[in-house]
């Protein structure tokens, strides 16, 4: 292995930047005679707008507009589009309402836009904000799932009777019914996957910038893929063409899913900016954040496992509502569908799966991918079960797992669920994390904690995820109105450095350098030498983002790709220069040689010969060194891995402190150790926090936002979380050459059931076998006091 | 949420009546009032400046009379409105009985916010509707009659409860810190 490498732990290239405060995130960006925008929101959760007055803010000389739906529907060319189609289970399309970037009659949600004001100054324009008074009729609102789909429920769209988008279906129900009637056990779960609000760093921002000499626009935003923007927004929101419009995502200050998705501000300011002839630029503060980034999970479900005498799984049923929100964000319909139920087969043999999905609206912020996206709710479902299907059938948590995991032989498996498996052991991580975790020395560990006081309890969860989304002809098969390929860029410049272009975008990731080690590895170029550029629709031929643990094994083979055709060209090169036969020229350590001899050229040799064709075969050969590849996955890649927790509970105040962690996962042939390793801190810690802290609440009779603040809205913080010891196991993804399979939300996967079974296990001795999540002091609490009685 | 209060005044019920149709009375007993105008019989036009937890906004505030039935009761319903700050919508049900010579005022309050009073303060509002209700009767009672009591005195049972404590607390700390000097001289 190379010093920089494939597996070398190289620091991280862009780090100087982002500590030296030489990040340039898009509010650090400001146009020429730029003006600023404020949205006014709605404050009501469901409402019909009876008059908007700008007077009074127009009034004011900083002011230079107050825009409302009205003005934005007379030009641009329709809403907000949804890029996901899901279907009935009678075949129906989903119930797919209007969503206008600005209300146009009626608000449906706390934070709804209704108008936006433009001033010179980001304070004139919220100030003025103030006094755009609008005029409601309010109507009935309904926040959560059970009051949705109650009769009598206030109807948020007239094209979804019963606030119902989509009543969906996978798995041979019939199948499931045959396997419960064979049974001999059973065991049952109620459980609610509580709604979390993303809270990425860097709040939302976006600048239109209009150039009325060449009629283009540029957008600036924060997003995790500007192809996908400057597709969605040009083609189905204002009508403007690819080549007039330039989408750009500088650095990005965490995503985490939530930008992903196209929002209404990005396609107001850019309107803005040619409507007024000047540049407009927004950026969300904190309290606004909460109201209108898309929130994540919200799921309500029951699941039910057919058991045979020895707890092997026989079938499993489960039926979920899903909030979606008012409006269908950009991929909402494949959340909780085809993200969520195809991963409910786990790492489990389960012949036999069926899930339905009833996915409703509701008064509140739209409901999209966060971290994960699907897959932590499956996998909590799931592992959450499997510990109370081995309490019933008298089994450890391990040897339950260890009785029903696909074998090793095993693949490719084909779950019942539409996926195919392809590589995987996960007794072997199982193992791995038994070992680093010191299972057996619990016992120990327990006294001790007795001792002062504290309950100990241990929980494990294994699980599996579905990334490197997605072969594109399945994606579609399967209602994705996009493909899901990438592109990559490597372009060799004269003097032998490399400038790579690449379609995934880093928001935090580490990509300039991972994507930069591929380079070196591949062509021995210094890795300071290499410049990873992204996020740039005017540079990058096209690109499909990164969401879904992707950008490694969609994105990195793309560049694998193009580096393939460039050292192909580099070997016709090197054989004309060493005057030798293609075939007997090796490429090495950044040599081309003739094999067997001492004759070599360098890269930079070559390079230069591409671009300075004195002695070059101009013939055969075209000159320049630069090569674009697209790479479309051949299936999705399947990350897997054991996460074990161990907590210590204060009975007297239902303190949660989680005490020890270990996470020991398969990622695939891993590049960079040291990234890998961060990427499952802060899964782990945001996996924690959804456990333990994190929960959205609204009031379900006015509709409001009840935890909209930091003060309400709890997340974890260092001292929340413990040192986490981090090991993994490699298995080689069978259809990327890389091998590699992806980290990025595995941490945000495995460690919601692990801390909520460890919270339970400690619990265990009052008789208490489940505990709503998130497991807040007030409910460890009170599950202690009511159990006690 | 409700909130309640009861005050004993020294005046007429008729006094205490005319009073509670007085723009000018309401407008120096409503706490942050910055203006106050008669629109209609029954209605009226006001700007508040208030704040709830960390928001601090102007309400522009309707005011109306409702279930009017002099000189025994009316509700006193407001609706205010703060920009972006949000919304405010609450109501009084005001009672006025002859009591003891004087007139016993009894109220029952009801208040809701929305938009971002809701998002940061919902946990506050309803100590801050509280003090809003209180204060205003407190005034409005004393400027028809110095010597007004307030009758229930829950809150004030409460808040001495914990001044108490506090108390407490802090002879506590000074005999600890006086025992360390003492030990440490």
């Amino acid at each position: 292995m190379s010093e920089n490498g494939i597996g070398a732990a190289v620091r991280r290239k862009e780090d100087h930047r982002f500590i030296t405060g030489g990040g340039r995130y898009t509010d650090d960006i400001n146009r020429p005679n730029q003006v600023y925008a404020y949205v006014v929101r709605s404050p009501l959760a469901h409402a019909r707008i009876t008059g908007i007055d700008a007077s009074e803010a127009l009034s004011r000389d900083d002011v230079i507009a107050v825009l409302t739906g009205a003005d934005m529907a007379a030009e641009v060319v329709g809403g907000l589009p949804c890029g996901w189609g899901v279907c009935n289970k009678d075949g129906s399309p989903m119930a797919e309402p209007a969503h206008p970037p600005l209300a146009t009659d009626t608000v449906r949600y706390v934070g709804d836009q209704v108008a936006v004001v433009i001033a010179t100054s980001r304070a004139a324009a919220r100030d003025a904000a103030e006094l755009v008074d609008v005029d409601y009729d309010e109507l009935p609102a309904v926040t959560d799932l059970a009051s949705a789909g109650a009769d009598g429920a206030p109807q948020i769209w007239e094209e979804a009777p019963a606030n119902v988008c989509f009543d969906w279906e996978i798995g041979d129900s019939a199948a499931v019914d045959e396997a419960f009637s064979k049974a001999t056990q059973t065991a049952s779960l109620d459980v609610v996957n509580n709604r979390l609000i993303p809270n990425a760093m860097e709040p939302r921002a976006a600048i239109g910038d209009y150039d009325r000499g060449k009629d283009e626009y540029t957008l600036f935003t924060t997003s995790q893929n500007p192809h996908v923007i400057r597709l969605l927004m040009g083609a189905n929101v204002l009508g403007i063409p690819e080549h007039k419009l330039r989408v750009i995502a500088p650095d990005v200050g965490g995503g985490f899913g939530s930008k992903i998705f196209h929002y209404a501000e990005e396609a107001i300011v850019t309107w803005a900016s040619k409507r007024l002839g000047r540049p407009v630029k927004w950026t969300a503060d904190r309290s606004e954040s909460f109201v209108s980034d898309a929130h994540g999970r919200d799921h309500i479900s029951h699941a039910e496992i057919a058991m045979n005498d020895d707890g092997e799984f026989l079938g499993l049923r489960v039926r979920t509502t899903a909030n979606l929100g008012a409006y269908l964000s950009t991929f909402a319909p494949s959340v909780p569908t085809y993200l969520y139920a195809t991963l409910l087969a786990g790492n489990y043999k389960t012949p036999a799966v069926y899930c339905e999905v009833k996915a409703m609206f509701t008064n509140t912020v739209p409901v999209d991918a966060y971290r994960g996206a699907g897959r932590p709710e499956a996998s909590y479902l799931l592992e959450r079960l499997v510990d109370k299907a081995a309490k019933v059938a008298g089994l450890t948590p391990i040897e339950i797992r260890r009785r029903n995991f696909v074998p090793n032989d095993g693949f490719p498996y084909q779950t019942p669920v539409a996926l195919e498996y392809d590589s995987g052991d996960y007794f072997a991580v199982l193992d791995k994390a038994l070992e680093i975790s010191d299972y057996d020395n619990f016992a120990a560990r327990k006294k001790a904690s007795a001792n002062k006081g504290l309950l100990r309890g241990r929980g494990l969860s294994t699980y599996i995820e579905a990334c490197g989304i997605a072969p594109s002809n399945v994606a579609g098969a399967l209602g994705a109105r996009a493909g899901l390929y990438e592109s990559g860029t490597v372009r060799v410049n004269p003097t032998g450095s490399v400038t790579v272009l690449t379609g995934s975008h880093s928001h935090g990731q580490g990509h300039e350098t991972t994507f930069a080690q591929l380079v070196h590895e591949a062509l021995g170029v210094d890795i300071d030498a290499i410049e990873v550029v992204h996020g740039d629709t005017g540079k990058i031929p096209f690109g499909m983002g990164t969401y879904g643990s992707r950008s490694l094994a969609v994105g990195g083979m793309a560049l694998v790709a193009a580096l393939d055709k460039i050292k192909a060209k580099a070997r016709k090169i090197a054989a004309h220069l060493l005057e030798a036969s293609e075939d007997d020229v090796e490429f090495e350590n950044g040599e081309l040689r003739i094999a067997g001899t001492d004759r070599a050229v360098t890269f930079g040799d070559v390079a230069l010969a591409a671009y300075v064709p004195h002695n070059y075969p101009l013939d055969v050969l075209e000159p320049g060194l630069e090569e674009t590849a697209f790479y479309d996955p051949k299936n999705f890649t399947f990350p897997a891995g054991c996460h074990i927790c161990e907590v210590e509970v204060d009975p007297d105040t239902g303190v949660v402190n989680v005490d020890r962690f270990c996470a020991a996962d398969d990622f695939g042939r891993i590049i960079n150790p040291m990234i890998v390793e961060g990427q499952v801190h802060g899964g782990v810690t945001q996996g924690i926090g959804q456990a333990l802290f994190e929960e959205c609440v609204y009031d379900n009779e006015s509709g409001q936002l009840l935890s909209g603040s930091m003060m309400d809205y709890c997340l974890p913080k260092a001292d929340n979380v413990p040192n986490f010891d981090v090991a993994t196991n490699v298995t080689l993804c069978q259809h990327n050459a890389l091998g590699v399979k992806g980290c990025g939300e595995a941490g945000a996967i495995g460690a919601p059931p692990a801390v909520i079974n460890a919270v339970v296990d400690a619990l265990s001795e009052y008789g208490v076998e489940d505990i709503a999540i998130p497991a807040t002091p007030q409910r460890v609490w009170q599950a202690i006091q009511s159990a006690s009685r | 949420m409700d909130i309640k209060g009861e005050y004993q005044i020294g005046a007429s019920r008729e006094q205490v009546w005319a009073a509670l149709n007085d723009p000018e009375v309401l407008k120096r007993c409503i706490p942050g009032c910055e203006s106050l105008e008669k629109t209609g019989e029954t209605d009226m036009q006001a700007k508040v400046m208030a704040a709830i937890g960390p928001v601090r906004a102007r309400f522009n505030t309707t005011l109306k009379l409702e279930n009017m039935n002099p000189p025994q009761s009316y509700t006193l319903a407001g609706e205010s409105k703060a920009g972006a700050a949000g919304f405010g919508r609450g109501a009084a049900d005001i009672t006025l009985t002859e009591q003891d010579g004087g007139t016993l005022l009894s109220y029952t309050a009801d208040f809701k916010v929305g938009g971002k009073l809701a998002q940061v303060g919902s946990r506050l509002v309803v100590g801050a509707t509280r003090k809003i209700a209180d204060d205003f009767f407190s005034k409005f009672s004393l400027e028809l009659d110095p010597r007004a009591q307030r009758l229930d005195e829950d809150i004030e049972v409460e808040a001495a409860g914990l001044s108490r404590n506090t108390w407490l607390a802090l002879a506590g700390a000074i005999l600890v810190l006086l025992i360390w000097w003492f030990l440490l001289r």
